[in-house]
């Protein structure tokens, strides 16, 4: 599946706590194949319980079978290998709900009460499935109930991939700095900044923040210096380093926080952090050599 | 000698009554011949005649023979004959695809093979036929161009719930896999 099929699905689809699915991989071999995910981040369906009250069925049927709720886009790739726009289906919009499009297959399981739909293999108990996925209907589904606002994990998943600013390294002095004199570190790169995003239908907004700056000095005898701040020039430095005489290469590495709220909700924090990794900036450190001048000639 | 007088009296005294020689030929009126099935499947590995009737026992001959399929072209990372035998069958066309992109890219699988367990007697509905059937699946995973295994892989499943539909097609004298689900 191409990656802008994927993302079509993302902008299409949402995600399931209930989702009942395998890696992704497991679809690259012949059996148990589930809803396919794109690294829990999103996905194309819902399985497992909870989906036959969405679909509304009820009676015999609701213990025969298992029911899985398939985006059309999926569906029609896994048919024929591709996904045409109209393959997305709009569906109308009704206040504080989520609404969706989807197809519903069905497979025969093994009820936990009244008569089987199908003969029941030797080694099967109630709950198993012992049938093959077959198309049952397709239509707008009320998916409110399948569809829990995001987690924080869910949402640690996205900060991880988001944009974050790579922060440059600025020096001084600039150019060549002078043994004995230590060299300051800083950066003027923006330490914050906000994304907003569509997870599952849930508007949210991540701030994100600069917690923690490694700068690397490329000086094999103290190869880091860590800081809570992104550092200043002179004469209010906050970080700063001897060297020896010699070339070196400096970096930053910077590890990022983020807080999250939901729909205007009160913000909590992202369960984890995340790194990026500035451009490095080559500089010689020159040996001082006293001279002897005369000031009045 | 005497046994074998014996034999023949015995012989001939199971016949009732005698018949007249026929002293006329045959017509020449040919004599009926079965006619040729359009042949299905790959060349080398066809859908067995005993596959294409529409009876409870052809289409359980006719899954044994897709699963014997699928191990084969597993192997040959050709999925061309699943489709052709599954044009219908999305599980079908998403084994067929993860073959020939195995093959395009340089990969390949080891293990896998199914093997059949309990199948239960196959449930008509018009020109198709459902069967619920358990299958075992042997360790399975994909190894690069370098022999060196793409993911983790499936573990061995000794019974995995399972279930193909099949509908019958006049044109071909045999069962099309309408759809699959392994597991």
């Amino acid at each position: 599946m191409t990656r802008a099929l994927r993302r079509l699905l993302i902008a299409a689809t949402f995600l399931s706590a209930l989702l009942v699915a395998s890696p992704a991989a497991a679809c690259g071999y012949d059996t148990e194949c589930r809803v396919e995910l794109e690294d829990s981040a999103a996905t194309v369906g819902f399985e497992g319980a909870g989906v036959s009250e969405v679909v509304g069925v009820g009676g015999p049927e609701y213990f025969q079978y298992a029911y899985r709720l398939l985006d059309p886009c999926l569906a029609a790739a896994e048919t024929r290998g591709y996904c045409s726009p109209t393959d997305v289906r709009e569906c109308p919009e009704q206040p504080d709900r989520v609404m969706g499009y989807f197809v519903v297959d069905r497979r025969p399981i093994v009820p936990s009460q009244g008569p089987a739909v199908e003969p029941v293999p030797n080694g099967f108990g109630p709950g198993d499935p012992i049938g093959d996925w077959s198309y049952f209907r397709e239509g707008c589904f009320d998916i409110t109930p399948l569809n829990p606002p995001p987690s924080p994990g869910e949402v640690f998943s996205y900060f991880e991939r988001l944009p974050l600013p790579t922060l440059t390294t600025q020096h001084q002095p600039p150019g060549n700095g002078l043994s004995g004199l230590p060299v300051i570190f800083y950066t003027d790169s923006p330490t914050t900044q906000t994304f907003t995003v569509d997870v599952r239908g849930f508007t949210v907004v991540i701030e994100a923040r600069a917690t923690q700056y490694t700068w690397h000095t490329g000086d094999p005898a103290s190869p880091a210096v860590v800081s809570t701040d992104p550092g200043r020039p002179y004469p209010n430095e906050t970080v700063e380093h001897d060297y020896r005489s010699g070339t070196y290469t400096a970096s930053l590495t910077v590890t990022w926080g983020a807080t999250f709220s939901i729909n205007g909700s009160a913000p909590q924090n992202v369960p984890g952090t995340t790194t990026t990794d500035g451009p490095p900036v080559t500089f010689d450190v020159l040996q001082a050599r006293p001279v002897l001048t005369d000031p009045y000639n | 000698m005497v046994a074998g007088l014996v034999l023949g009296t015995a012989l001939l005294s199971g016949c009732s009554e005698a018949t007249e020689a026929n002293d006329t030929l045959p017509s020449a009126s040919p004599a009926p011949t079965t006619e040729a099935l359009p042949p299905i499947g790959p060349a080398d590995f066809p859908v067995p005649n005993e596959a294409r009737t529409k009876d409870a026992a052809s289409a359980e001959a006719f899954l044994r023979y897709w699963i014997d399929l699928i191990n084969r072209q597993r192997s040959l990372l050709a999925g061309q004959p699943l489709r052709d035998l599954g044009p219908e069958c999305r599980d079908c066309l998403r084994i067929a695809n993860n073959y020939d992109e195995a093959a395009a890219a340089g990969r390949h699988f080891e293990g896998g093979e199914l093997s059949l367990n309990d199948v239960t007697e196959p449930q008509f509905s018009g020109d198709e036929v459902s069967i619920t059937f358990g299958i075992r699946r042997e360790a399975v995973v994909l190894m690069d161009a370098a022999g060196a295994p793409v993911d983790d892989g499936l573990p061995m499943q000794p019974n995995l719930g399972s279930g193909i539909t099949l509908a019958w097609s006049e044109p071909d004298k045999s069962w099309l896999v309408l759809s699959m689900t392994l597991g």
